[in-house]
């Protein structure tokens, strides 16, 4: 009935893992966060605001990211922006999810669904 | 940018609080990148779809804070497809879960919708009419501290009398237990600039803005020194005035307009909204002298504020110790005389709180109606719904969450229909505005507003569980495993519960209807009976307006008949017009005057309780014009004038109570009343003439006395012009005949006498208009509600009839059965419904006209109209079922 079967476990949402994703290498601001995913996917993810806090609140209370106690340099800190850093639970997290979609990526080359890339 | 800023303002305030303190900022920054980057149109639609989807979730994450602590496994919490189940997204759920219902049976949704709507839509419109005339504070500080005060002779009938300046003074200075000042309305004539222009305006003592609680925002009210003969010409003016007049100029004090001809200095300038009494625009003091008019000289009405410590009944109390007071000082002046408190709001809304009350009453019917229709359909629905039921209850649906569901429904149609009423109400308040009597108070006040909002939303959830609780339970109710084997079709036989609640309601309905066709049908009776009164005087064609003449410019009796010979001269050259005449006083029309008199046969009676009659001083023209016919004796001629013999008409009731058993022609009376030229001699009566009924086309005819004008030479006339059909509207060219006699005087209370005669119908024709309206919606809902009740049961008793067709009953034998049974609720209903209207047609007994409220043809006639539309509304799915051939009725396996 649900894909864990296939995939040892079920997705995460969206907003999530891309949160995730986007921290995985530096602490950002949550403005930081939606420009990175839009960046990163050519603007094809496009997380709302609502959505975008909603997440990170609920990611806050339960320790998958957390906010650093030292704010970056002075200068190019703006006071009402709040960073986020991933934390080691949520890099756990984003690990498990990453190798899920690696099993599933692994099952659709085995399929042949897309046709190959030609090489460069 | 800042239309846009508040919008993302609104957004993030509809955020839990933490949250947005938390997030708020950031959020803000967030949208307003977005906004600037945007680049297509579906920038607000994305916001949208996201606050919808994160504002409840953020709410829930405050309502249930810590649930989700670190022992909850991350995993599956944010692993797709784990959803909170006990969440406003729940409920969400269930109202789609129910419009979805609701869409798949549109006629049903479509019918019960506008039903509730046009009963809230009914109701929402009547009840801000009553919100606006008699819920609404009058806009004064405490204002149940106001009165009016009314002089009282109960001999004479007299309960609303008004007061002369002495009994005001008495007032002003003896009681305390309340502070008074007097009025007169009035209205004055603004000269000086451009045309002349008639303003309302009061005639008061000192005190009315104090008496009310109001202050003027420049200058000062009127004072007691000035309001005295030969006082300084001071005047209070309107704020609406200053702003036009003046541009709201501070320097307007001491500044002086000219009204009627003469220089007044403004000494003060009222606040904003402030016109009492009706309408005023200007206060001017009362210039009365009181050597020619003292005590018995009454014309003016007294308001009070009682103490904030005083009762009325303390007042009322005081008041009378100065009346005895008085009636000792001035003997034989105040036999039989009172004085009463009234409070304010009586005397603004009294006239009309019954019949108000009345259309509240008739639209709640409505409303019932319309309910009980609703919850019929609902029933007919829910048993066609028992399978869903059952198969959601064998699925481990709870009871409680059954009836939840229904309801959801029925709140969801009772929103919609809530919507729509307000939609209704908004279009049809105008409508009912336009359609109201002038008489009405306070129309101006009449608007949707809050109050009325907070009303149609209790109605609406009065509604709803008035036809959603009973067919919410009863469903609940259904036993799992009979309906499913019944393959959802749920049973009609006539005796389950189901159908006792149907009769019920049907009883209900027909018993409302016949209410509600009783009393439009008493109403319509009332209207034929008003048209059909003789009034005695032509009213076609009769163009009727009022000059007063600025006394400055016309200083003597005479110069005032000059100007009206004249005027009635060039009036009567009008091509069209047919007769002119004029009148102190004309037929439904202000400017009564009524006084005393003696009879030279017989012996004077004793001071005070002289007899009375309406005295109307008339030009020669004025019986021709009014095609009045002469009884006995001559007609007043042009040659009557002053100096030459003085000279009477009477009326025929006046003849028939003052001279039963002679001619009055050749009596003499002495008139204890004058206007212009003193009464010097007595005056001979020469002449009878008909009845009239002039107060109001409800009040029978009075002892009238007529004068000619001119041995009177008022100041003022009414003018009252008759012309033929040819000229379809003579007032163009009878304006320009005014000016070309006088181009600096007014004509005001232009108005043709028809429009005069319907006004004294009264509120009848508004009120029957609306409540046939109410009486016609009413059947029809009941006869909509019957009809599909029976065509619903004959639908579930085909396979019946067909047997007992086939075993031999015809055509005319199962149109008797269905007849039957469906006219025994409907036989109820009437049975109530007359019971009901005992009781409740007395409310109406101030509005009807020669009708009784227990008329019994007018309830025999209800009652055959309602039976009949019943009847075709039984007979239609009668008649159908009579018409299946029986094998087809057989084969329609169930």
């Amino acid at each position: 009935m649900s894909p864990k079967g296939a995939t040892g476990a079920k997705p995460l949402t969206s907003s999530v893992f891309h949160i995730l994703l986007a921290l995985a290498d530096e602490e950002r601001h949550g403005l930081g966060i939606a420009e990175e995913v839009e960046r990163r996917t050519g603007g094809a993810v496009e997380i709302g605001p609502g959505t975008l806090y909603n997440a990170i609140r609920k990611m806050l209370e339960s320790g998958l990211i957390e906010e650093p106690a030292n704010r970056p340099d002075p200068e190019h800190d703006d006071p009402r922006r709040r960073y986020y850093r991933i934390t080691r639970i949520g890099r756990k997290l984003l690990e498990e999810e990453a190798r899920r979609l690696d099993r599933v990526l692994a099952a659709v080359r085995d399929k042949a669904v897309l046709p190959e890339r030609p090489a460069v | 940018m800042t239309t846009t800023m508040r919008v993302f303002r609104f957004l993030l305030w509809l955020y839990p609080p933490s949250f947005r303190r938390r997030f708020g900022p950031e959020m803000m920054a967030l949208l307003q990148h977005r906004w600037t980057l945007q680049t297509t149109g579906s920038f607000w639609w994305s916001v949208a779809k996201d606050a919808a989807r994160t504002i409840p979730a953020a709410w829930m994450g405050v309502i249930r804070p810590g649930i989700r602590t670190y022992r909850t496994p991350f995993a599956a919490m944010y692993r797709r497809g784990e959803r909170d189940r006990l969440s406003l997204g729940g409920l969400f759920r269930d109202i789609r879960f129910a419009l979805r219902n609701l869409r798949r049976t549109p006629a049903f949704t479509i019918v019960a919708v506008a039903t509730l709507g046009l009963g809230v839509g009914a109701n929402a419109a009547i009840f801000s009419v009553v919100n606006g005339v008699m819920l609404k504070p009058l806009p004064y500080p405490a204002p149940h501290q106001l009165a009016m005060i009314w002089q009282t002779d109960l001999e004479r009938g007299v309960s609303h009398g008004v007061m002369s300046q002495p009994d005001t003074r008495d007032i002003q200075t003896s009681m305390e237990s309340l502070r008074a000042a007097a009025f007169q309305r009035s209205t004055t004539t603004v000269t000086g600039s451009g045309d002349p222009e008639v303003v309302t305006a009061a005639r008061v003592t000192d005190g009315l803005l104090d008496v009310l609680g109001v202050a003027p925002v420049l200058g000062r009210d009127i004072r007691t020194e000035e309001s005295v003969s030969g006082g300084p010409r001071v005047v209070l003016i309107g704020n609406a005035f200053w702003q036009e007049r003046f541009g709201g100029r501070d320097e307007v004090l001491g500044a002086t307009i000219e009204l009627a001809g003469r220089p007044y200095e403004i000494v003060g300038v009222a606040p904003p909204a402030f016109d009492f009494p009706n309408g005023s625009q200007l206060w001017l003091p009362l210039y009365v002298n009181t050597e020619e008019c003292g005590r018995g000289c009454n014309f003016l009405r007294v308001i009070a504020r009682l103490d904030p410590d005083a009762t009325p009944e303390a007042a009322e109390a005081e008041l009378s110790t100065l009346v005895a007071r008085l009636r000792e000082a001035y003997p034989g002046e105040y036999t039989g005389t009172g004085f009463r408190l009234e409070p304010l709001t009586e005397t603004v809304y009294g006239d009309v709180r019954a019949g108000l009350l009345m259309l509240l009453g008739a639209v709640g019917i409505v409303l019932l109606i319309a309910c009980a229709n609703v919850a019929n359909l609902l029933l007919v629905r829910a048993s066609t719904r028992t399978g869903e039921v059952a198969v959601r209850a064998a699925l481990g649906a709870s009871r409680g969450r059954l009836i939840g569901q229904l309801l959801l429904e029925a709140t969801v149609l009772a929103v919609l229909g809530g919507v729509v009423g307000l939609g209704l109400a908004r279009a049809g308040l105008g409508f009912l505005l336009r359609l109201a009597p002038s008489t009405l108070p306070r129309a101006d006040e009449i608007t949707i507003d809050t109050t009325v909002l907070l009303f149609a939303l209790g109605t609406v959830t009065v509604v709803t569980f008035l036809f959603g609780l009973a067919p919410a339970f009863r469903l609940s109710r259904v036993p799992v495993a009979e309906a499913l084997n019944h393959g959802g079709r749920g049973g009609s036989g006539g005796n389950s519960p189901q159908s006792w609640a149907r009769s019920a309601l049907l009883v209900g309905e027909v018993g409302m209807s016949l209410m509600l066709l009783f009393g439009a049908g008493l109403l319509l009776r009332t209207f034929s009976e008003l048209n059909a009164v003789e009034l005695g005087f032509d009213h076609q064609q009769v163009l009727t307006f009022v000059i007063a003449l600025p006394d400055i410019r016309y200083e003597t009796p005479t110069d005032a008949v000059l100007f009206f010979d004249t005027l009635e001269e060039q009036l009567r050259g009008i091509p069209g017009v047919e007769a002119v005449g004029g009148a102190v006083g004309s037929p439904m029309g202000g400017n009564n005057v009524a006084g005393s008199f003696e009879m030279l046969d017989r012996p004077p009676p004793p001071s005070g309780r002289e007899e009375v009659a309406r005295v109307r001083y008339v030009t020669s023209g004025y019986f021709d014009a009014l095609r009045i016919p002469m009884l006995n004796g001559r007609a007043i001629s042009p040659a009557d004038r002053y100096g030459t013999a003085s000279v009477a008409l009477v009326s025929e009731s006046f003849a028939a109570r003052y001279y039963p058993d002679k001619n009055p022609v050749g009596e003499q009376l002495e008139l204890h009343v004058s206007l212009g030229y003193p009464e010097h001699e007595p005056r001979t009566i020469v002449g009878v003439v008909k009845d009239i009924r002039s107060a109001s086309v409800r009040r029978e005819p009075q002892p009238e006395v007529y004068v000619p004008y001119a041995q009177s030479g008022a100041g003022f006339l009414t003018v009252v012009v008759q012309s033929n059909p040819s000229l379809s509207d003579p007032l163009p060219a009878v304006r320009a005949t005014v000016r070309q006699v006088d181009a600096n005087i007014a004509m005001r209370d232009v108005e043709t006498l028809t429009t005069a005669v319907e006004r004294s119908f009264g509120p009848a024709r508004f009120y029957l208009f609306l409540l046939m309206i109410f009486a016609g919606v009413a059947v029809a809902l009941a006869a909509i509600g019957l009809y599909g009740v029976i065509a619903y049961l004959v639908s579930g008793r085909t396979r019946e009839i067909g047997i007992r067709m086939a075993l031999g009953a015809n055509g005319r034998n199962v149109v008797r059965m269905v007849l039957v049974q469906g006219l025994r609720p409907a036989a109820i209903g009437v049975a109530l419904g007359i019971a009901g209207t005992l009781v409740g047609s007395r409310v109406l007994t101030s509005l009807l006209f020669n009708v009784t409220p227990w008329d019994v043809a007018t309830l025999t006639a209800a009652t055959g109209i309602l039976l009949g539309v019943v009847v075709v509304a039984i007979l239609l799915p009668a008649s159908r079922a009579s018409k299946i051939p029986p094998v087809e009725a057989l084969k329609l396996e169930r």
